[in-house]
């Protein structure tokens, strides 16, 4: 009688999972269960002979079932700051408790500048190795960090620490402003302020988590950059005696935990990482390799810094030392030099003498060239009166800061030139204009001026690289307001290479702007980059020499892009650009490391076993100008399906119980067919299942791969000693809780 | 106190009714144990004409599809580590010995299974003509999901290399080392139906 109780007790348990019972419940749309599963601790390791210890630790989150993890470059590439060379992963296994290490990974894409690194589980943590396409780990999707707006609630979730008891955490947010980078926009960074009661602060071990929207969707990093040289007590945590000396104190590395973190890298600039690592693809510059720029080694450092309202096309539009009440956009702008992506700059924000966390950036690193001009835009937000004061820290050290700055009271109707745009010029030939000029003799720089009086001095100094090359000074003599231009020329044409024009009024800086030369004149652009195209080869010689081809039927294990160019300084800037179906999976900026001309600049598309079906696209840019493209069309012409999307669902999870004992069964396995297939077509064939899974010693399970909504699938579950119990048609929808949690009991039979 | 008893001999009904009844008795033990044989030895049979392999396997055995392998079958059903036969077709060229898989498959498992260890290596007489060789190991399985507490198994297995012209069949059985010795008995009967 009993196990006939219990039988009923198991169908009803099943029946817990028809739509009528599921509709009854009511589930939150924000699953923070699977956020909070999805992010992992990353542990970066440095292995000796006699002993590991841990060098460097971020947060990270699986973006895929797969075991792919983003996270941060600082903590997991070995640098001067974090020198393991191994990394490990600890899981969330459970819910409030510490992480547990479980599997060993490897970077596969990282931008070190942006600060962005795609790990992949390569091993578990005993170093055996790991089948990607066979791992179920959860994951979170990823939405565009740039569509979030002010006062938006965000979640900030990642690992506050490391002692023992820190699990992963979820702290409320809102979005407080924007900060823009020449790379990046107006949104590069997303800056936000904790409204947790948890903590008031995100701590540094967040860098590499995440931060979600409303819908639970990935849309930023919360990014700093810690200094190991200069950690403080504080900012660091000494608990391994890695001198094997038998005391952990001051001689013991110090492990980089940062400061508190305020800025979002936003998801965006992940995309193509994520892209090209789930298509399998990988590129590389052979080119580039064979003569890689190489450093002055020389100590970064920043100069000139002053203030700009706005910017266009990366340029300032005038130079400010002062700004009306309720303006919401403020840029500083400043010359820099010998910067690499392992630089580490921060931005020190004051008003009338007290910090602003909401204007200030914390310690991250550097994403721009070697040298150039650059900015950080606070756009977004409403500046408050006060006097504002703008230092500069590159690798903690104050490197420069700004004059003050008031922001108050009306507009000033100050003499200002404003907009420089540059033209190049032969007699009375227009060939070009914008910031990106061919080779030629004449550059004119037209401006706007406003609210100037007669007899004001004012200069205009041309600038090649950080030379003076020519200057001109002149009381003013036309009207108040209207526009002007001002020239520099060369008989033999103008060297190719940056170029800077600084204009004065009575010895104070009024505008400034920067333009490249680069390529022979043409039309409306430079002919920088020619014979751009795509060619199908084994290997980069036969890649020289072969045919151009705009496409090809069977997708080849590589395809190679290349193109020749003309007078190009090296050290320029420019910006390579590669897509599949309008979706981009590789964007470099770097400084050309070339000869001025030349021929067969390679770029390889590699794949594995062979590259995706789509239709490629290169671009090739300056000055973010789209000088050049090419594409080809591989296989079908398009991705055969979206490779990028991950079905959503429910996950189901569960404890299997013995009727009599009330005991977990452990080891017996729980089958989830297809929805092709009910349970009496089951003939033990793993083509009909959808997913399976194992108890464990406690008779727990869990299927890693979520239960599509509506879709019918059945269940089965076969013990040995116990009644078998199946179901057919089991739904979940969009109201089902999720996770979902049953208790099925077994009848020994 | 006198007690008188009668005997009175049971009649041709009775007689019959207790014959039918041993009969059915017997009938029903025999059913019952054909039931629990098929039940117990029920098989599925197995064909790859591209390899050219016939076999019959446990017929409640779960049919895996992995790359690579041309049969993969384990028994779900058991508590533990699954009960598992596979088969694999190896390349084989006249300059190699089985020795040299041997080395080739133990540089591979030491990676991929923790604890890999060779037990034994012996010859045996298979079939008719053929002498294959057996290589004995162990290692510890240790299942994949890090979020179940799962406790590693010690699993034993043997893998019979047969060759055939320019290939070998390699035939693996693997099996908790606590059932090992009962279950080897399925693999016999694995083996004696294996055609190829």
């Amino acid at each position: 009688m009993n196990k006939r109780l219990l039988l009923w007790g198991c169908l009803a348990g099943l029946l817990c999972l028809s739509p009528a019972f599921i509709q009854a419940q009511v589930a939150p749309s924000f699953d923070l269960n699977r956020i909070l599963r999805a992010t992992v601790l990353v542990m970066q390791v440095r292995t000796t002979p006699t002993t590991s210890y841990i060098t460097c630790v971020s947060s990270g989150t699986l973006v895929t079932r797969t075991g792919l993890i983003l996270t941060n470059a600082h903590s997991t590439i070995p640098n001067p700051d974090c020198t393991g060379d191994t990394l490990l992963v600890a899981l969330n296994v459970r819910e409030g408790e510490a992480p547990v290490l479980s599997y060993q990974a490897e970077v596969i894409q990282a931008d070190p500048g942006l600060d962005i690194a795609l790990l992949r589980v390569s091993a578990e943590i005993n170093g055996r190795a790991v089948i990607n396409e066979n791992i179920d780990l959860p994951f979170v999707e990823l939405a565009e960090g740039s569509s979030l707006n002010l006062d938006d609630t965000i979640t900030v979730v990642g690992y506050p620490g490391l002692s023992g008891e820190d699990a992963a955490t979820a702290l409320s947010a809102t979005v407080q402003g924007f900060t823009g980078e020449p790379r990046g926009g107006e949104r590069a960074w997303v800056k936000f302020r904790s409204v947790s009661d948890t903590l008031a602060e995100v701590p540094g071990v967040f860098s590499g988590g995440g931060a979600y929207n409303r819908d639970g969707l990935l849309v930023g990093i919360p990014t700093t950059a810690p200094l190991a040289r200069q950690a403080s007590a504080t900012a660091c945590a000494r608990f391994q005696d890695t001198n094997l000396d038998g005391l952990v104190n001051a001689s013991d590395l110090c492990v980089p935990l940062g400061g508190a973190i305020n800025a979002l890298r936003p998801s965006d600039f992940a995309l193509p990482l994520i892209r090209s690592a789930s298509l399998g693809i990988d590129v590389t510059l052979p080119t580039a390799q064979n003569q890689a720029f190489v450093a002055s080694g020389l100590e970064p450092r920043v100069s000139n810094l002053f203030f700009a309202p706005s910017a266009n096309n990366d340029m300032p539009t005038t130079v400010i030392s002062s700004l009306p009440s309720g303006t919401s956009s403020l840029y500083l702008f400043f010359d820099y030099e010998f910067m690499t992506p392992e630089t580490i700059y921060e931005l020190r924000v004051t008003i009338d003498g007290s910090t602003s966390a909401i204007f200030s950036l914390p310690p991250v690193r550097w994403s721009g060239g070697e040298r150039g001009l650059w900015y950080i835009g606070l756009t977004g937000q409403s500046l408050p009166n006060g006097e504002y004061n703008f230092q500069l820290l590159v690798n903690g050290v104050s490197a420069g800061e700004a004059p003050p700055l008031q922001v108050g009271g009306g507009p000033e109707p100050l003499p200002t030139f404003r907009n420089i745009q540059f033209v190049l010029r032969e007699g009375e030939q227009i060939f070009g204009n914008g910031y990106i000029l061919g080779v030629g003799p004449i550059v004119d720089a037209q401006f706007i001026y406003d609210n100037m009086t007669t007899g004001l001095e004012w200069t205009a100094i041309w600038y090649f690289g950080n030379q003076e090359i020519a200057r001109a000074s002149e009381a003013w003599s036309l009207g108040s307001n209207g526009a002007q231009s001002t020239s520099v020329s060369d008989p033999a044409g103008l060297l190719p290479g940056r170029y800077r024009l600084a204009l004065y009024i009575e010895g104070r800086l009024s505008s400034l702007a920067d333009f490249t030369i680069a390529g022979s004149r043409a039309d409306a652009r430079p002919r920088v980059f020619t014979n751009e195209r795509f060619v199908v080869a084994s290997d980069i010689n036969e890649a020289l020499t072969a045919r151009a081809s705009t496409s090809v039927t069977n997708p080849p294990p590589s395809i190679f892009t290349l193109f020749d160019w003309e007078q190009i300084a090296p050290g320029t800037l420019w910006q390579l650009r590669l897509m599949v179906d309008n979706e981009v999976f590789f964007d470099q900026v770097t400084s050309w490391s070339q000869g001025e001309n030349g021929s067969g600049f390679t770029v390889q598309i590699g794949s594995d076993t062979a590259i995706p079906d789509g239709t490629y696209e290169m671009e090739l840019l300056m000055n973010n100008i789209l000088l050049r493209s090419t594409t080809i069309s591989v296989g079908i012409g398009q991705l055969p399906i979206d490779p990028f999307a991950e079905p959503e669902g429910v996950q189901l999870r569960g404890v299997l119980i013995d009727g009599d004992t009330g005991l977990g069964i452990p080891n017996a396995t729980i089958f989830i067919l297809s929805e092709a297939f009910s349970v009496i077509d089951f003939i033990y064939n793993a083509n009909q299942l959808y997913s399976l899974t194992t108890t464990d010693r406690d008779g727990r399970f869990q299927f890693s791969r979520p239960l599509r909504f509506t879709v019918p699938y059945s269940v089965i579950i076969s013990v040995d000693g116990y009644l078998p119990i199946n179901a057919d048609g089991v739904v979940v929808d969009e109201e089902t809780p999720n996770p979902l949690d049953i208790i099925i009991y077994m009848t020994k039979g | 106190m006198i007690i008188e008893t009668t005997a009175r001999e049971a009649t041709r009904t009775q007689r019959f009714a207790h014959y039918f009844t041993l009969i059915y008795c017997a009938l029903a033990l025999f059913i019952g144990a054909n039931l629990r044989d098929s039940a117990l030895y029920a098989i599925t049979p197995y064909t790859n004409s591209e390899v050219g392999i016939t076999a019959f396997y446990p017929e409640s055995w779960l049919f895996d599809t992995t790359p690579g392998v041309v049969l993969d079958v384990r028994d779900t059903q058991r508590a533990g580590f699954n009960t598992r036969i596979n088969i694999r077709v190896l390349p084989f060229s006249p300059g190699m010995s089985v020795r040299n898989l041997i080395d080739t498959l133990a540089l591979q498992r030491r990676i991929d299974l923790p604890f890999y260890k060779i037990l034994s290596v012996s010859e045996r007489a298979f079939g008719l003509d053929d002498i294959t060789t057996i290589v004995d190991y162990t290692f510890v399985s240790d299942l994949d999901d890090p979020f179940l507490q799962l406790i590693p198994a010690v699993v034993i297995g043997e893998d019979v290399f047969i060759v055939r012209r320019n290939q070998v069949i390699l035939v693996s059985f693997t099996a908790d080392a606590n059932t090992f010795d009962r279950d080897y008995a399925i693999f016999e009967r694995f083996l004696e139906t294996l055609d190829y």
